[in-house]
């Protein structure tokens, strides 16, 4: 008896002990797995001669994969911070596309124009579509908060309504040919890396820090986690709301801006389905819908999942259908096992 | 009238783990009877009621319904087997009419399998004129009236149609005086026609208004019956409390002549003129029945919800308005009387709820000492003694007793004046009970005013000074703690 107690025991334990590990650090497996299959299968490509050398692994391949995944990274980062207050914003794509576009137009008009005497490209359009994501985030939050709305309808109108707004911006036309000083935000390196890629970066930081180390970051858990409670804590549930939705729309903003320079042009239709994509990420990082929950850290692997993902896919030559099944599995997948679902009873 | 019971109960038991909910309960109902089913907060009316809907099985005894032995394993059963149930919480769909609640999952149907609304609606109409209810049975129940939708809910009830054994749990809480009227007239004209019904309310004039027969339980154990015209009301409160004795309440507070708080004339729909002080060192008790206004209150001192007209003076400070902000940062600390749904964040960590109210006395600018922080939570860990393995546990895995022990920390730490606690012991165990009533003590000792909420007669009398009762939304009485007895409040308050 005893002793197969102990047997029990001495079995149970190093699962027991991996199990907190594999609980938090899971994406990160799921992430380094997704890239070691891909690797693995660049090479059976290789030995069957479809490629001549493993493009997956190259620095080339690798640094445009950040590059692609930077503007997703950026809404998703917003997008974050909604989810743990358990609202969404469906309104990113469309901010997006209207930050652009007005941003755009303050670009291609300002070769002539001197702020604070020296020519820049990049300063007014980069204040100008801050203020408009600003703007449309905190319409978004002050409507949900004050008339207690629900944010999927709410955002679901500012998602048309922005669109609109776009289109009505060039009655429906692009904005092309940008000055060249502006499109080097999307083009340019930056310390040998790609400056969206920085941005990102820094962006992904500061949020962490943001949340992580601040009264207002404690206070997004709080008001996400129970309502009521935060009420009788004393936070003014009203205010965090209003802020984290503004801080979603800037978000979308700074995607938009880098999003018109790297392509060159502001299309109307720019940002398309980009929410869908923000909310994945998001989602596959482990954020709980239902609120008070998640980590940046855990977007930041859905988001570089999602990107390592599509872009494995493409070399390897799989159609673009495929990819968009394979997304929508990894998502309901990703659900599934989220941890902070068994709470949430 | 047959002299078989409807309905016969005997040596019921059922325990949850450890806790002994039920240790032996006997209930006899006969048919044309309005039985009271009285008993305290504990009493273990609810998992009796339970045990009979069948949503839990017991452990040890019988139930016979019309003398056939029965076992439900599940709340159907129960329902075939003629039993039903008006629940306190109202439990229909706004959007449909009242023919179509009180029919739901029994909708009569055409040879097409589409809802027959005809046969519906006169059937609904034939239910509500056989009980005299005068409500329109096509209207969307959302328009009615609370009272009306309770009636509603006890037509549904009875709307299956061998339902002879009718459960009423705490019907009037929620509606006025002139409804309540109908609603006996309702049930009296029920039992007339040979249906038994099971009356559970704390309201012991309702009780002597309507009920034949009575039953007493007590601490999961079945007390007496008898005839409702062969007691009188101390003598079913005396049963209902029985020969408790208080327990033994740390108290040691030396209440003082200085004024910490004054409420004035404070209104709003759910209380009505309310005035009382509380001084410094002073513990304060209010007693009420649920839906007195008593939580109400301390919800609008605390500003959690808003009040019409009157004024909160704390100190020096007078509010016409207070936001839980404001009230903190006054001197106010809300323990609240549900902790898992208005005062924790359960997904949280331990850490988390113990600093979130005092974020700002450990940040610099905006940013979080950790540090500090740390320090402070760990202090209020230790100093309550919270059992928790570390600061970074889901507070939601915790006990109640725990929990309510971080709640108590997240308050200490804002340096309150004035603390108010609505049911601070509610399913706790004794151990930490004592260590509340000690911290309670403790803190008043050192001057500070408290305001403690009760249902628990014995813990209300051993702790407060005063205590105020609350009924209807009005203050009706204020009682000094030598004068105060169980059976003093229970009468004022019922």
């Amino acid at each position: 008896m005893n002793t197969s107690v102990a047997t029990d025991k001495s079995l149970r334990l190093p699962i027991t002990r991996l199990k907190p590990v594999l609980h938090k650090y899971g994406i990160v497996f799921a992430f380094l797995f997704l890239c070691a299959s891909i690797a693995v299968l660049g090479e059976i490509c290789i030995q069957k001669g479809m490629w001549d050398s493993n493009y997956f692994l190259t620095q080339g391949n690798l640094l445009s994969v950040l590059r692609q995944v930077s503007i997703n990274g950026i809404l998703a980062v917003g997008m974050t911070f909604v989810i743990i207050v358990a609202g969404v914003d469906l309104s990113v794509g469309s901010v997006l596309a209207l930050a652009g576009i007005v941003a755009a137009r303050f670009v291609t008009n300002s070769t002539d124009m001197l702020i604070g005497g020296f020519d820049s490209p990049i300063l007014l359009p980069l204040m100008v579509a801050i203020c408009i994501g600003a703007i449309c985030g905190f319409l978004n939050g002050y409507i949900i908060s004050k008339f207690r709305l629900q944010a999927f309808i709410v955002t679901m109108g500012m998602l048309s309504v922005a669109r609109g707004m776009t289109m009505l911006t060039t009655d429906g036309n692009p904005v092309s040919s940008l000055d060249r000083g502006f499109r080097a935000l999307g083009n340019s390196y930056t310390f040998g890396i790609p400056t969206p890629v920085v941005i990102f970066a820094v962006i992904f930081i500061a949020a962490w820090f943001l949340l992580n180390k601040t009264v207002f970051g404690r206070y997004v858990f709080a008001v996400g986690g129970n309502e009521k409670s935060a009420q009788t804590s004393g936070i003014d549930v009203h205010k965090v709301k209003v802020a984290v939705y503004t801080l979603c729309g800037v978000m979308a903003a700074i995607a938009g801006l880098i999003l018109t320079a790297r392509t060159g042009s502001a299309q109307t239709s720019a940002g398309f389905g980009y929410e869908l994509d923000a909310i994945a990420a998001v989602v596959i990082g482990g954020t709980s819908m239902a609120g008070g929950l998640g980590t940046l850290t855990g977007t930041l692997f859905g988001v570089l999942i999602i990107g390592v993902m599509n872009n494995g896919l493409d070399l390897l030559g799989v159609q673009s259908y495929y990819q968009q099944i394979i997304k929508g599995l990894l998502i309901v997948a990703a659900v599934m096992l989220d941890p902070s679902r068994k709470q949430s009873r | 009238m047959t002299n078989t019971p409807l309905l016969s109960v005997k040596s019921i038991k059922k325990s949850f783990g450890e806790v002994k909910a039920l240790k032996h309960i006997n209930f006899t109902l006969n048919a044309g009877e309005i039985h009271a089913l009285c008993g305290g907060n504990g009493a273990g009316k609810s998992t009796f009621l339970s045990i009979v809907m069948g949503f839990l099985q017991p452990d040890e005894g019988s139930i016979m319904v019309n003398g056939e032995s029965k076992v439900f394993a599940n709340a159907k059963e129960a329902l075939q087997a003629g039993i039903t149930i008006v629940q306190q919480e109202l439990s229909m769909i706004p959007n449909l009419t009242v023919a179509e609640n009180i029919y739901l999952g029994q909708e009569p149907r055409n040879r097409f399998g589409v809802v027959d609304f005809k046969t519906l609606n006169q059937r609904a109409q034939t239910l509500m004129d056989e009980l005299e209810f005068d409500i329109p049975v096509n209207a969307m129940l959302h328009t009615l009236s609370v009272a009306h939708q309770q009636l509603v809910e006890i037509a549904k009830a009875l709307s299956h149609s061998n339902a002879n054994i009718i459960f009423l749990d705490e019907p009037t809480s929620a509606i006025g005086e002139e409804d309540s009227k109908k609603l006996f007239n309702a049930i009296k004209s029920l039992a007339a026609k040979g249906k038994g019904i099971v009356y559970v309310s704390h309201r012991l004039s309702e009780i002597f208004e309507i009920c034949s027969h009575y039953t007493v339980f007590r601490d999961g154990t079945y007390i007496s019956e008898g005839l409702i015209s062969d007691i009188n009301r101390d003598q079913l409160i005396e049963q209902i409390i029985g020969g408790q004795i208080n327990e033994e309440f740390s108290k040691f507070n030396q209440p003082t002549e200085q004024l910490l708080l004054e409420v004035k004339n404070l209104t709003s729909k759910k209380f009505n003129d309310i005035s009382f002080k509380v001084n410094k060192g002073e513990i304060l008790g209010i007693y009420g029945l649920v839906g007195s206004g008593r939580s109400e209150v301390l919800n609008a001192i605390f500003g959690v919800d808003e009040f019409d007209t009157g004024s909160i003076c704390l100190n020096d400070s007078e509010f016409k308005k207070i936001k839980p902000k404001q009230a903190i940062n006054a001197g106010m600390a809300y323990v609240t009387e549900d902790r898992k749904s208005s005062g924790l964040v359960l997904s949280s960590s331990v850490g988390d709820n113990i600093s979130i109210s005092s974020l700002e006395q450990c940040s610099n600018a905006f940013v979080v000492n950790e540090k500090r922080e740390n320090e402070r939570i760990e202090a209020m860990i230790e100093l309550f003694r919270v059992k928790t393995p570390n600061k970074d546990q889901i507070v939601g895995n915790l006990s109640g007793g725990n929990q309510q022990k971080v709640v108590l920390g997240r308050w200490s730490l804002t340096n309150p004046e004035l603390l108010m606690l609505d049911e601070p012991t509610r399913g706790i165990d004794v151990g930490a009970k004592k260590e509340i009533y000690r911290y309670m003590s403790e803190q008043a000792l050192q001057g500070k005013g408290i305001i403690m909420v009760s249902s628990e007669l014995p813990e209300i009398i051993g702790m407060s000074d005063r205590i105020i009762v609350f009924k209807n939304g009005e203050l009706i009485s204020e009682v000094t703690q030598s004068d105060a007895s169980q059976q003093l409040l229970l009468s004022l308050a019922s």
